[in-house]
């Protein structure tokens, strides 16, 4: 267990949802370090977010999970010592904007981060862990070119079906459609849905489905990948908030919604590895595992297998 | 920029609690008291019994979930391979029959079955006070602090049963919470298990016994609520209901994360485990 005196506070990196986030430095080891201070609250005592957070990351120890190194607790302030990252994969794209055109990132960085963004949610989803707030702002990369998941705040344990799940989860333009339609019996597909919504970000550099509000947001998914059907989401109907007068939309080609903001030519395998992640049906989509073996990444796992 | 929705279910109306407004009669009764502050010397009787938990894995426990014989001697760890084994042979011998659904069980007899199991452990940890204890020495004290943090003044007189009934009454949850709360006592016990004093006398630290149970109950209902489900109360409501200032329950849950060393997530199997022998010992009761 460290103590507080061991670090040495530096300038402050952010604001979180539920703490402030300082740059550290391990007096002892001369290593960087991210100090999150969580303040307690006098109604709330312990916010969730950090027990979650810290239940959670203590378990997951894999190179593409930010590491939580350690927990410092004083009566009214908890710290938690995460391992330092140089950058978020937001503040990463938004500093390629160039003017007010948002330039996405090369295809091989896009695929080396989605590599890692998926080897890290696999690891989660087999240690039946939710993560439930994927983002760019919540990826974190470094100068060495790792990315690694962080934030765990709004995730949680599945496995057992007990009634408790929200559907208040995931920040909106990353939310799937059936949590959208107030689906509470998700599952890993949650986190799929969002990685497919970051891969094209990265693609072209501007969010994929920037809604304002719920309805919105599902309109904007509709409009490019079509309205569902029962024919291929046969449980579509029985969500809570399925609509069925919206009006009727076919699915769009997804590559001519891509190809005008990126130089690169987007091939076969990577638009049927991103419609993998697109579907609108949970039970479609791909797990991490099978994206993980699908021909766009034949090059890495060709390596590492 | 849309802000991640932190899932939490806000308590809407003014809350109606029974006994709330006077919180200090549920568990803090003006009768007899029989434990002094837990800081002077009485503190000494929490090194020094032996105890009885709910472990699959301690020696002193696994049986004794199932059988609750007094609490057996610490220094026998190295029977406790042995205990280990025949629990576990036992479990998967009557996997058939003992299987608790964890999602469809009722819960109101689920708490029935925890507070029988938890009474019997407390009145055995209770009745095996050691009376050649030695006082705690001043060097355990930072490792004793969350310890001792859950004992108050006097004992609460408020049954188990009724304390968990009025908990799920007021502040409804699932079985799979109270289940966690079996493991997270058991680990616990674990963390804070049989050592050695400055006497060379092993004594297992953290005994769960009617001092405590109260405070250990509503912290870990907090705690494991706000862990593991999407919906979940104010701490302000939980020290309420559970009978305690909303201080002392922010206070109680550090601690508790402290002594559960932050670990909180419980497999599904492990769950089941804990299940399954909740169940075998509902039925053998």
């Amino acid at each position: 267990m460290s103590s507080s005196s061991q670090f040495k506070q530096l300038e402050k990196l952010g604001n979180g949802t539920y703490a402030t986030v300082y740059k550290g430095l391990n007096k002892t080891t001369g290593v960087y370090v991210a100090l999150k201070e969580v303040k307690l609250d006098s109604e709330e005592g312990t916010p969730s977010t950090a027990i979650r957070e810290i239940s959670l990351m203590k378990e997951l120890k894999h190179e593409n999970i930010v590491r939580l190194y350690d927990v410092i607790h004083t009566e009214n302030k908890l710290t938690l010592v995460f391992e330092f990252m140089d950058n978020d994969l937001k503040k990463y794209m938004d500093s390629r904007t160039v003017g007010n055109t948002p330039r996405g990132l090369e295809l091989n960085l896009v695929k080396y981060f989605q590599w890692q963004l998926l080897q890290g949610l696999a690891f989660c989803h087999e240690n039946k862990i939710l993560h439930r707030d994927l983002k760019p702002q919540n990826l974190l990369i470094n100068k060495k070119g790792q990315l690694k998941l962080g934030d765990f705040g709004l995730a949680r344990a599945f496995g057992i079906p007990v009634n408790t799940f929200s559907s208040e989860v995931v920040t909106l333009w990353y939310r799937a459609p059936d949590v959208l339609m107030g689906s509470r019996t998700y599952s890993t597909s949650i986190d799929i849905w969002s990685c497919g919504c970051i891969l094209a970000e990265m693609i072209t550099g501007k969010p994929l489905f920037p809604g304002t509000n719920d309805e919105e947001q599902l309109k904007l998914i509709f409009d490019v990948m079509g309205t569902p059907s029962e024919s291929l989401w046969p449980t579509v109907t029985k969500l809570p908030k399925y609509n069925p007068n919206v009006q009727q939309r076919t699915p769009r080609d997804l590559r001519q919604v891509l190809q005008p903001h990126t130089k690169e030519p987007l091939d076969g395998n990577l638009m049927d590895f991103l419609h993998g992640l697109l579907q609108l049906n949970p039970d479609m989509r791909l797990s991490a595992k099978q994206a993980l073996h699908h021909p766009w990444f034949a090059e890495y796992y060709q390596h590492t297998s | 920029m849309e802000l991640s929705p932190r899932p939490r279910r806000a308590t809407t109306s003014p809350i109606d609690i029974p006994g709330g407004d006077r919180y200090s009669q549920i568990i803090e009764p003006h009768s007899h008291s029989l434990k002094t502050d837990p800081l002077s010397s009485n503190s000494s009787s929490l090194v020094s019994k032996t105890s009885t938990n709910l472990s699959l894995e301690s020696p002193f426990s696994s049986k004794s979930l199932l059988d609750c014989p007094p609490a057996q001697p610490v220094k026998d760890s190295r029977d406790s391979q042995s205990n280990i084994h025949d629990v576990e042979e036992e479990t998967s011998r009557d996997d058939g029959e003992s299987v608790l659904n964890i999602v469809d069980f009722p819960t109101d007899e689920l708490i029935l079955m925890v507070s029988a199991l938890l009474n019997k452990i407390v009145k055995a940890n209770d009745e095996t006070t050691d009376p050649s204890q030695q006082a705690v020495e001043d060097g355990e004290d930072e490792l004793l602090a969350p310890v001792l943090a859950f004992y108050g003044k006097n004992v609460p007189e408020i049954a188990v049963v009724q304390y968990l009934e009025r908990i799920q009454k007021y502040c409804p949850t699932t079985n799979d919470i109270f289940l966690s709360l079996l493991v997270y006592f058991d680990r616990i016990s674990k963390n804070y298990g049989p050592s050695p004093d400055r006497n060379g006398h092993v004594k297992q630290i953290f005994v769960m016994d009617s001092g405590n149970i109260h405070r250990l109950l509503i912290t870990g209902i907090t705690i494991c609520t706000k862990f593991m489900s999407d919906f979940f109360y104010s701490n302000s409501r939980y020290a309420k209901v559970g009978g305690i200032s909303l201080q002392e329950l922010n206070h109680l849950e550090l601690q508790f994360l402290v002594l559960c060393d932050f670990k909180l997530l419980v497999s599904r199997e492990e769950m089941q485990k804990y299940a399954d022998l909740l169940y075998k010992f509902g039925n053998d009761r």
